[in-house]
């Protein structure tokens, strides 16, 4: 019966060809390995987050007055809304990991040069929107945490000369963060950014199906084999064991993901004692607290996130392997190192 | 009667500290008095935002009004007027320790609040406070441990509960309400301890324990809730890891 269906189909429009083609057959170096499935990890946390994400939206309220109790509600009343709530928030978290993973590896394996320069930029684009829908879901819960980190947040730009006052304003939508600001990162969050990231998602898969996957730098042997089964399978063990451990701490440590001040009502008039971003924002607030002007320390970054979504336009030469590369394996080391770094300290400071 | 005027002190309590919890920059006295803002800064006060002006009055923002009168300024507070002074906030415990043979009104060798809670350390007060050190001071120990007799059953009920809210709590419960009526049990049992009257205490710890075991209750519901989720969890995690290993099984023998 199914079969005959799909027949009908098939016979009208042929999408078994095109599955075969682009899916199932499509070749792909034969001695690709872990680091090569982390795409496929990503899609599918991307899938949970929009799932979750759409579940959340059908008792969550974007209003000051209602959102810190619908959340409540969520998490106390529906049934499974907690878990919902925690698989959304802490996959969040597994969702940043995974990209910084996915792109340190495209770092060391060259994979960013010619000609995968186009999947490069639209996955620093990509990287930098699930940064920013995450700073804008941050916010809506309304807790004590979500308001007063957002405060924090959208603070960055204050110390831009000239305009810095006139974006803080436009990101808040008034002088304090308001209710403005919650419908504006409300939109943002579960329309505005997740349609953008699909679309960006969608061209990078694209760019990837026209260049052909790299060929792992460490071998000569260049040998393709179809994705189905092999690597199928592959990226679904992989993807298995992600999920495990997202379950493992959703399960067993949701506080990471719930510190106490996101127990508590948002109140503009009580600062809490410490104030800080979300952890992956905090390598970035620390490098602004420890230069003494805020406007170097923001510029700083601003040339640092230039110089990585440039790679591919100032690093030119053809040499992938990174042994051969020790300079630039330097460079990566003492960057992640540095990150890693200036957020453990962050996080004590 | 009784118990409305609990309920009241307590959101007088509640309103003062949420009133004084405002951000406020640090008050210019403890450039001048650096040995009390050490004490002060160790203190429940400090946490919870009760500034030196809040006690002694003045203006805690300008060094050359800082001590005027004008600002209300009262400089040291007398031994009997401190009752009062911090009664301002606790208005419960006031009201309990002013019924006490404690009383200083009444009784000038009786012991004031800074005698036992000191006049810039205050802690978070619990049972630990009768000691041998501090009640045996004035009179023979044993009358105190009495009274702690009588408690301390009772205070470590509060205790236990206390840091199992704490644990649901930091497992993304929402615990507000049943936090709300702990506290207000548990501040109730606490301002029992100031009229130190051993048959009251003696009298009142049933009706407080009853009310204690309905938060248990509560509490406990909960706890059941969280372990039923984490053996689900398991069960969850395990199937995944058996999926994992499935798939790399079937892919190993293709
Ligand atoms: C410019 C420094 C300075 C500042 C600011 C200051 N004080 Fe004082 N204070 C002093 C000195 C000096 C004395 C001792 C004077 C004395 O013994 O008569 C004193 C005495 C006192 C006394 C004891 C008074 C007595 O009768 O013995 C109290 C209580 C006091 N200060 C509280 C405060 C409070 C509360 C503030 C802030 C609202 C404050 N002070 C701000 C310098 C300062
Ligand atoms: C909770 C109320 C309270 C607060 C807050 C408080 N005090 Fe006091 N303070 C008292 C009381 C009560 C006394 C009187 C103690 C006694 O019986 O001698 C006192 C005494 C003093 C004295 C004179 C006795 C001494 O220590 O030499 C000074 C000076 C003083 N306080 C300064 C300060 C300063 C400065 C601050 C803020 C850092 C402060 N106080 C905060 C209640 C308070
Ligand atoms: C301006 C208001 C105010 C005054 C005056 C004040 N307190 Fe407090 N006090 C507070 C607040 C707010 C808290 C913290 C909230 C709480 O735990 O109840 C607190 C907490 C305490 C605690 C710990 C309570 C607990 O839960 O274990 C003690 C003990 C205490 N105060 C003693 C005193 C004494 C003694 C004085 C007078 C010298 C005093 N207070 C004066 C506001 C005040
Ligand atoms: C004889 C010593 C003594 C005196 C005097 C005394 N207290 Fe206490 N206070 C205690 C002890 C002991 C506890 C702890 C009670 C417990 O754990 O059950 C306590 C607890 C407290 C608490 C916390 C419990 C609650 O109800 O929130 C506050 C606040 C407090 N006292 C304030 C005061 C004030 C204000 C005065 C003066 C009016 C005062 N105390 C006088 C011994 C004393
Ligand atoms: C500053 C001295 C002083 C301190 C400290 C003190 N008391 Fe007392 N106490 C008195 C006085 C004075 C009386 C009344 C006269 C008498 O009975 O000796 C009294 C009476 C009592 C009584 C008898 C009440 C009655 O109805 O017979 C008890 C019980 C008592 N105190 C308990 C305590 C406890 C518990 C502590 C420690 C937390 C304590 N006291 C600390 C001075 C003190």
């Amino acid at each position: 019966m199914i079969k005959k269906i799909i027949d009908a189909i098939d016979e009208r429009i042929g999408i078994r060809a095109d599955i075969k083609e682009q899916l199932t057959e499509y070749m792909v170096p034969s001695r690709m390995n872990f680091w090569y499935s982390l795409g496929a990890v990503l899609l599918a946390i991307f899938t949970i987050e929009i799932m979750t994400g759409i579940l959340l939206l059908i008792n969550y309220i974007p209003s000051v007055k209602e959102a810190f109790d619908s959340v409540a509600l969520i998490t106390g009343t529906i049934p499974f809304g907690w878990l919902v709530r925690r698989v959304h928030v802490l996959g969040s978290y597994l969702f940043i990991i995974t990209l910084f993973l996915h792109m340190i590896s495209v770092l060391f394996m060259g994979a960013y040069k010619k000609p995968r320069e186009i999947q490069w930029f639209l996955g620093c684009m990509i990287f930098g929107a699930v940064m920013f829908t995450c700073l804008a879901g941050y916010l809506l819960p309304w807790s004590q945490l979500s308001y007063w980190a957002t405060t924090v947040g959208t603070n960055f730009p204050s110390s831009i000369p000239v305009i810095g006052g006139f974006m803080v304003h436009l990101v808040r939508g008034g002088e304090l963060v308001s209710q403005s600001t919650l419908s504006r990162f409300f939109t943002l969050h579960v329309v505005v950014i997740p349609l953008l990231l699909i679309f960006l998602i969608g061209a990078h898969i694209f760019a990837m199906h026209r260049t052909g996957v790299s060929n792992p730098p460490w071998t000569t042997d260049t040998t393709k084999i179809p994705f189905y089964p092999k690597f199928f399978l592959g990226d679904l063990t992989i993807i298995y064991i992600f999920l495990a451990i997202l379950f493992f701490f959703v399960f067993f440590f949701p506080q990471i993901g719930f510190p106490p001040d996101t127990l508590v009502r948002a109140n503009p008039l009580l600062t809490p004692e410490h104030i800080k971003p979300e952890w992956y924002f905090l390598g970035s607030y620390q490098v602004i607290k420890i230069i003494p002007n805020k406007f170097l320390g923001i510029s700083l970054q601003g040339v640092i996130v230039a110089l990585i979504f440039l790679l591919p336009v100032i690093d030119r030469c053809e040499e992938r392997r990174v042994w051969k590369r020790p300079i630039f394996a330097s460079c990566v080391i003492f960057a992640v190192v540095a990150y890693v770094v200036l957020t453990i300290w962050g996080s004590y400071s | 009667m009784k118990k409305t005027l609990l309920l009241i002190s307590a959101m007088l309590l509640l309103f003062a500290a949420s009133g004084m919890a405002k951000e406020q920059p640090y008050p210019i006295c403890i450039k001048c008095h650096v040995k009390q803002a050490a004490d002060w800064k160790q203190s429940i006060h400090y946490e919870n935002g009760t500034y030196c002006n809040n006690c002694h009055g003045g203006n805690p923002n300008d060094a050359a009004t800082a001590m005027s009168p004008d600002f209300g300024f009262i400089g040291v507070p007398k031994k009997k007027d401190i009752p009062a002074l911090c009664g301002k906030c606790h208005v419960g415990v006031e009201k309990n320790y002013l019924m006490s043979v404690h009383n200083i009104a009444k009784n000038e060798n009786g012991p004031e609040c800074a005698t036992c809670h000191t006049y810039h350390k205050q802690k978070k007060a619990n049972i630990s406070l009768f000691s041998r050190d501090l009640c045996g001071k004035c009179h023979e120990y044993d009358r105190a441990e009495r009274i702690k007799n009588a408690m301390i059953a009772t205070e470590n009920i509060v205790g236990d509960l206390d840091s199992r809210i704490d644990d649901l709590n930091s497992n993304g419960y929402n615990i507000a309400g049943i936090k709300s009526i702990f506290f207000s049990v548990r501040n109730r049992f606490h301002s029992l301890t100031h009229v130190v009257d051993v048959k009251l205490i003696e009298g009142e710890t049933s009706n407080i324990q009853d009310n204690l075991s309905k938060v248990d209750k509560d509490v406990r519901v909960l706890e059941k809730r969280e372990s039923s989720r984490k053996k689900f969890g398991v069960v969850f995690i395990g199937l995944l890891l058996a999926g994992a290993l499935a798939v790399a099984l079937y892919r190993r023998v293709l």
